[in-house]
């Protein structure tokens, strides 16, 4: 089914209307009491207002134009891979989890060599030397050349 | 002509030896997102206290002025900005280097940075005084509305739709909220989240909505060839130089005053030159936003240019223009040197050194940029498939090296997934990343401005009766104006309408 993207709009205006209610509530919540001038709420509030607005905005034009117009505003229309997008997310959390347990070269030797099988590189000599001599050069640049701490 | 001869007099054997290693650093610290130009500075005037004046501000230099160039090497290369400064660069750059143009962007971004920069350390030798002078005047509701005219016009320019724009750079400023507030000490907007005390960090925003969303997106795409099928070549006439020169120096122009306004700074002025050239630029190479040169341009010329701006209220008032400026003033005063104004009188061969640093290191710049950079270029040749891994881990190295926290690279992967999500539904990053960096300064201006205006007998002339702050005003009120369907339309219309009418 074909549906018009102007629907999509009306969905998001829906999401920042609830981020502006978020984002305001949290504000009344920081003001200290005192002058409102000097409160840390002001302009929280403030933004939270613009925010309400502009998503009140996007409901309107999307409610205007629903029907009207079956070109997407400005989003992309071709296919992508929602399968292999959440496969490398969760294989980039899985990094971040591992780094501090593994230590900074297995875990990233092994990240490299899954991330590069996973979106389709099949020769094994370049998974080898990217997964082992890059984890190697990163620490010998950042740690010793840079004195940056590595994860 | 005296202050000539002794900025010449400056410059000898080491002197160079010291800026060219401070250029080469600065090169690879400003293209690695993560590593910024402020935290190198920092750790060279550890390093070189015990040096020469000369000798240590040799160095430092080197590396302010590459590694604020440096930030388009990532930007364009890889869509990653090296520094915020060069978000406004990776708007066309990073377009250029998909058409197989990268090596034709750097070298517009290594030449315009160039002059941007001798062009901002002339204005800093000859006319230093009067722009301090004038750059003083600027009250707290004047930054709050420079910052807003920089916000609304990203917001507008980079989003097709401009209701988008600007809900994104809303959220970057309710992003920026988060944290301890500056004025009373008291946490707002945290959700009762200890790790969210400290704010939202700039880098891992900024690398997770460039960076890591680039990698998803590629991923999404599935075409894991190489970013372009060629690099191009640095086919790049004098007749172009000519012909983008005054382009390049009124960028350069808009970079020199906003980079003297102290805490405005690099991201401000490239959105500001950037928009300037989307206005006066008749016919681009190609439409602004998908892949024109003008647009780097522009962006590079104003950041570079701010070096320039920034150095002018440091060293004739000792008040920095940026960060790097105040590791340079705590340098200064390591090496027991007073800045201010009376830095002319007591110490004039230090006004010579800094500009002789200046210059030398904008050489040294442009030569690295026509040798080292092009060879960098080829990255766009690597295949995706071995590329995509590589910068996922940079991401994580350059996120992880700012706080040594995993928080920030769970949350730049959290960033990166938001971004991503972001471009497919047609809604920009820019203006969420410079929300989040011009958010602080906003919220500071506007309470202190507001607070100003009540303690005096009328409220609104004293928020909007100064003629700076009028002009402002105007500038963000037509910048709104102009983003509405219809109304420029109808603005034209009845300017023509009335010429038509005179005729008759």
């Amino acid at each position: 089914m074909n549906t018009s993207p102007w629907a999509a709009n009306i969905w998001h205006s829906l999401f920042f209307l609830f981020l502006a209610a978020l984002f305001g509530w949290q504000g009344m919540l920081s003001h200290d009491g005192g002058d409102w001038a000097l409160s840390p709420a002001l302009f929280p509030l403030l933004l939270s207002g613009g925010l309400a607005l502009l998503a009140f905005a996007l409901l309107l034009q999307g409610l205007r134009r629903l029907g009207s117009d079956r070109h997407a505003p400005s989003a992309t229309a071709e296919d992508v891979s929602t399968g292999r997008v959440s496969l490398i997310f969760v294989l980039c959390i899985a990094y971040a989890l591992l780094l501090p347990w593994a230590g900074f070269f297995p875990a990233t030797a092994l990240f490299l060599a899954l991330f590069s099988l996973s979106i389709g590189e099949r020769r094994l000599w370049p998974i080898l030397l990217m997964s082992l001599l890059s984890p190697a050069a990163i620490f010998a640049i950042f740690r010793h050349g840079l004195k940056v701490l590595l994860p | 002509m005296d202050l000539v001869l002794s900025v010449f007099s400056q410059i000898d054997s080491a002197f160079m030896f010291f800026i060219v290693t401070g250029a080469v650093a600065g090169l690879f610290v400003g293209a690695i997102p993560g590593l910024s130009v402020t935290m190198a500075t920092a750790l060279l005037v550890s390093i070189t206290f015990t040096w020469s004046v000369k000798n240590a501000l040799a160095v430092i230099l080197g590396v302010y002025v590459s590694g604020v160039y440096a930030g388009a090497v990532s930007a364009i290369l890889i869509n990653i900005p090296g520094a915020p400064s060069s978000v406004v660069t990776t708007l066309d750059g990073y377009p250029m280097a998909r058409r197989g143009e990268a090596a034709l962007a750097l070298w517009a971004a290594t030449f315009h940075s160039f002059i941007g920069t001798v062009f901002g350390l002339l204005v800093l030798m000859f006319v230093a005084r009067p722009v301090t002078s004038f750059a003083l005047t600027f009250s707290a509701m004047d930054y709050f509305l420079l910052a807003l005219f920089g916000l609304t016009t990203i917001g507008t320019l980079t989003a097709k739709n401009y209701i988008k724009g600007g809900i994104c750079a809303l959220l970057g400023l309710l992003l920026s909220m988060i944290g301890i507030d500056p004025f009373s000490g008291g946490l707002r907007l945290t959700f009762g989240w200890f790790d969210l005390q400290g704010g939202i960090p700039l880098i891992a925003a900024l690398i997770g909505l460039f960076g890591f969303s680039e990698v998803l997106d590629q991923v999404a795409r599935g075409t894991m060839n190489a970013i372009a099928a060629e690099a191009g070549k640095m086919r790049y006439s004098f007749k172009e130089m000519a012909r983008f020169l005054p382009l390049s120096l009124r960028s350069s122009l808009i970079g020199v005053f906003i980079g003297a306004l102290p805490g405005a700074g690099g991201p401000v002025a490239s959105i500001i030159a950037y928009d300037s050239a989307r206005k006066s630029v008749k016919n681009p190479s190609r439409p602004f936003g998908e892949g024109a040169v003008e647009g780097v341009i522009a962006s590079e010329a104003a950041n570079n240019a701010c070096i320039g701006g920034a150095l002018i209220p440091m060293l004739t008032l000792a008040v920095p223009g940026d960060a790097v400026t105040a590791v340079i003033l705590a340098a200064f005063y390591v090496h027991g040197l007073q800045p201010g104004p009376l830095l002319f009188v007591r110490t004039p061969e230090l006004f010579s050194i800094v500009l002789a640093g200046g210059f030398a290191a904008s050489i040294a710049m442009l030569i690295l940029g026509m040798t080292v950079v092009p060879r960098l270029s080829k990255i766009v040749l690597v295949p995706k498939r071995i590329l995509m891994p590589l910068v996922t881990v940079l991401c994580v190295v350059g996120t992880y090296a700012v706080n040594s926290s995993m928080f920030d690279v769970g949350l730049m992967f959290c960033f990166g997934l938001v971004g991503f999500l972001m471009r497919r539904r047609g809604y920009p990053a820019a203006p969420l990343v410079l929300g989040l960096v011009l958010g602080e300064m906003m919220d500071s201006n506007l309470r202190r401005a507001v607070n100003m205006a009540l303690a005096g007998d009328n409220f609104f002339l004293s928020l909007f009766g100064r003629p700076t702050t009028v002009v402002l005003s105007l500038l963000v009120i037509l910048s709104v104006l102009s983003a509405v369907p219809g109304v420029k339309e109808r603005a034209f219309g009845l300017f023509s309408r009335r010429s038509g009418s005179g005729n008759c």
